[in-house]
């Protein structure tokens, strides 16, 4: 115990410390006796922006055992309490001596925290629980301020209401402030269909926002648009998202160099994913790096912290400088696409940059594809009627081919595409991962699966990816061994992802709708977690001129999720020892698919150690940053 | 039998209600978020004024640090003037032990001047008294030998040359010029 005074004053703060005023409540105890003086003499607290009386006086039995020969320390507990602005400040105690003057016995640093946000709901119910599609009023009052615009929130919903109504018998509560008279509100329309508590959220004319919870709870079961079906009390399935952390920075390159990429799409396309993780790996490691997309800037939103530069075509071709105020030393095609093709070359010689062609696909045979005529009638076109069937986005089989000729060098994305490498032209392979900050072996989420009412013998397949004119063939295989499947007698249900820009199911349609369940396009990094519903991970296919030469973006990452993977023997199918790392067919159609599925179902040791295989190949096979330290190897060697 | 599919109708809506259940729980975060940011604003102000309190009191600790080491100097300053002075002060002691022993040398001198003055002046008072005797008795001498020589005179000038002629010697002797 600390004693205070000139001498004959002698007090003590008991109130913890430091001082704080919670809700901008100031509420102190202590005590405080003057030695010549029979009573105790009245205290104050004094603050730079306000003075705080003492409120009450208490009695004390302790202190007069401390000072049994003072008579006034028998009743000289006191409280003070009051309201002061928000801030910190420095506080005087100060206590009134006999000859009139204030005499300060302690100073404390006292933290007055900002009065809340209070919102209450009197319409037409007080407490408890709303059922009915009413309007509800009530008050709602930020001390600091006046509310600019209040909404209610419960459940999904948020309801706009009419501020500034009239209460006259609220100010009594809030002595000083002013606009307490005005803090009633009532909601503008009716409820909707929602489920809840209720909490009040205000914006402040400073832009600021308040949020206080209320007494009730909204329970409006249907409205227009939302039917019985849907049970708005169910308790939430969560589906985790996760995310690891980002490996640790490469080693420093010692020549950084300016790489410009240049894309055949937006960023969000498949070979964006490939682009986007080899730059990041590249700008750690130092390099400047920057990607070029025709349109659609706005889906650089869909990769999470680029290090990269994104622009568009024109961007690029006006003006196109790097940090160190210098213009590309290497450009990346990726890949002989026309619009890639003619943006390379004109900003190649305009900043004497090398030149790197990548190659995912048999390019011919996506252009035979996708315009539907078959290769040889392809190669029997003149140039003219060439230049006048090939739109930008794909590519000119003349130009393509002078194009990888006169580059610097190429890379491949399966071994297989060298044979589309002029001889004796630098080349390398790029092996694809998987972003292994969110592709990572998950368990299936039981509650989520549970929540949608899904039989634990259902099997649930997943397939993310748009449908085009390459693969919309096999895509259907895809389909057409769900409808098997289940025609079979084992439920399966895919979980679709993507857009469908080719009409490729036919009078599939129909027969197929009950057992697909089709999302739409989900950004890529929210994928994951859906992938793990997935039991099984199909890539449908087969050995041919478009899937021996491409590398399916998605098998990474089935391989990353940690289940058994369902194959083609092509592309990376034909390197995956069946039975161990995947289930690998040599026609991944609809039958083989069903028979795959049927006995992963059925062998349960199989399906386990197909899960395990597809992790450790995963883990074993796909490391971006693998593939970005050969990258940058292959462009040092090309610009020494 | 092995349990059928839900149709997808309603894994649909069974979907639609997570969903929807997955927004109630972003709109709850939302509101934590800025709920939580607000009280964030709060705190950044308070801690706001928490640091200008505390460099408010920094300055003051800084001041009277500052005037502490003046003060400190100042001490020093006084404690390097008082050693000098106690040096000057002892020095002065020694001085003033020594200027008063000399002095109390010369007290004993001045006593033992002060006895030979007294005897001197002692030896003065009898000197002055011998002195006025000798002047008492050479006056009554010269008062007889003013009465004698004009005894003489008269006897002179009352007496022939021939009575008178023994006494003439006696006055080249008596210092007289005689007329």
């Amino acid at each position: 115990m600390s004693r205070f005074a000139e001498g004959r004053i002698q007090g003590e703060i008991e109130s913890s410390r430091p001082l704080r005023a919670k809700d901008g409540h100031v509420s102190v105890t202590g005590w405080c006796f003057d030695k010549t003086l029979p009573e105790a003499p009245p205290v104050r607290l004094v603050t730079p922006v306000g003075m705080l009386a003492m409120t009450s006086r208490l009695d004390r039995a302790d202190v007069p055992r401390l000072f049994p020969d003072n008579p006034s320390a028998r009743r000289c507990g006191f409280v003070i309490e009051g309201t002061l602005p928000a801030g910190v400040y420095l506080a005087s105690f100060e206590a009134l001596a006999d000859d009139g003057t204030w005499r300060c016995f302690q100073r404390l640093s006292l933290m007055v925290e900002e009065p809340p946000f209070i919102a209450v709901i009197d319409e037409p119910i007080a407490a408890g629980i709303l059922r009915d599609r009413v309007r509800v009023g009530g008050w709602a009052l930020h001390p600091g301020a006046p509310l600019a615009e209040l909404v209610l929130r419960y459940g999904h919903r948020e309801i706009p209401c009419v501020s500034g109504r009239a209460r006259p018998e609220i100010p009594a509560q809030f002595p000083g402030v002013t606009h307490a008279a005005s803090s009633g509100f009532e909601s503008r329309d009716y409820l909707v269909a929602g489920h809840g508590p209720v909490r009040a959220r205000g914006r402040l004319a400073s832009g600021r926002t308040v949020i206080a919870n209320t007494k009730l709870v909204f329970s409006i079961a249907t409205d227009e648009n939302h039917g019985p079906e849907l049970d708005l009390t169910a308790p939430r399935a969560a589906l985790p998202y996760e995310k690891k952390g980002t490996a640790a920075a490469p080693v420093p390159t010692a020549r950084p160099l300016n790489i410009l990429f240049i894309l055949h799409g937006d960023f969000g396309s498949n070979s964006a994913l490939h682009v986007a993780a080899l730059a990041n790996e590249l700008a750690a490691a130092g390099h400047a790096c920057a990607a070029a997309v025709p349109q659609g800037i706005e889906t650089l939103s869909h990769h999470t912290q680029p290090a990269f530069r994104g622009l568009t075509f024109a961007e690029a071709n006006e003006s196109l400088a790097f940090p160190d105020g210098r213009g590309p030393d290497l450009i990346h095609a990726w890949t002989t696409r026309e619009n890639v093709r003619r943006l390379t070359q004109t900003l190649s010689e305009r900043h004497h940059a090398k030149v790197v062609v990548h190659l995912e696909d048999n390019e011919m045979e996506v252009l035979a594809l996708t315009l539907g005529r078959n290769v040889s009638e392809l190669e029997k076109l003149t140039p003219n009627e060439l230049d006048r069937s090939i739109p930008g986005d794909l590519s000119h089989p003349i130009r393509a081919r002078e194009f990888l000729t006169a580059s610097n060098g190429i890379t491949v994305i399966t071994e297989k595409l060298r044979e589309f490498v002029p001889v004796g032209h630098p080349c390398v392979t790029l092996h694809p991962a998987a972003d292994e900050r969110y592709f990572f072996s998950r368990p299936i989420p039981t509650d989520f699966r549970r929540a949608l009412n899904l039989p634990p013998n259902a099997t649930v397949l997943f397939y993310h990816g748009n449908v085009h004119a390459s693969n919309a063939a096999e895509v259907r295989e895809l389909y057409a061994a769900v409808l098997q499947l289940n025609r079979e007698g084992l439920p399966a249900i895919l979980i679709r992802a993507g857009l469908d820009r080719w009409d490729f199911l036919g009078s599939l349609s129909e027969k197929v709708v009950p057992f697909v369940l089709n999302l739409g396009q989900i950004l890529h990094h929210y994928l994951p977690s859906l992938m793990a519903l997935a039991d099984i991970f199909v890539q449908p296919g087969k050995p041919d001129a478009f899937n021996d030469y491409r590398f399916p973006s998605k098998l990474p990452e089935f391989f990353s999720i940690g289940r058994p993977v369902v194959l083609p023997r092509t592309n990376l199918g034909a390197s995956v020892r069946h039975g161990i790392d995947a289930y690998v067919l040599d026609n991944a159609d609809a039958t083989g698919i069903a028979r795959a599925i049927h006995e992963l179902r059925s062998d349960r040791a199989l399906y386990d150690r197909l899960a395990t295989g597809a992790a450790a190949f995963a883990a074993g096979h796909f490391n971006w940053r693998n593939t970005a330290e050969a990258l940058a190897k292959f462009y040092a060697e090309l610009t020494a | 039998m092995k349990p059928g599919l839900p149709e997808t109708a309603d894994i649909l809506h069974r979907v639609r209600q997570q969903l929807i259940l997955a927004q109630v729980r972003i709109m709850e975060l939302e509101d934590s978020r800025d709920g939580f940011s607000g009280k964030l604003d709060d705190v950044e102000k308070l801690l706001t004024d928490a640091q200008r309190l505390a460099d408010a009191k920094a300055d003051e600790a800084g001041h009277l640090a500052k005037v502490r080491d003046e003060l400190q100097a100042q001490f020093e300053h006084m404690r390097h003037m008082q050693h000098v002075t106690n040096e000057a002060l002892n020095q002065t002691r020694s001085q003033l032990a020594a200027a008063e022993k000399d002095r109390e040398r010369l007290q004993q001198k001045i006593i033992a001047l002060v006895d030979q003055a007294t005897q001197l002046n002692q030896s003065i008072g009898r000197f002055r008294d011998d002195l006025a005797e000798s002047q008492r008795v050479g006056a009554t001498r010269l008062e007889r030998i003013s009465a004698l020589e004009g005894e003489i005179s008269g006897m002179k000038a009352t007496r022939s040359w021939r009575w008178t002629r023994w006494f003439r010697p006696r006055e080249g002797a008596s210092g007289e010029k005689r007329p």
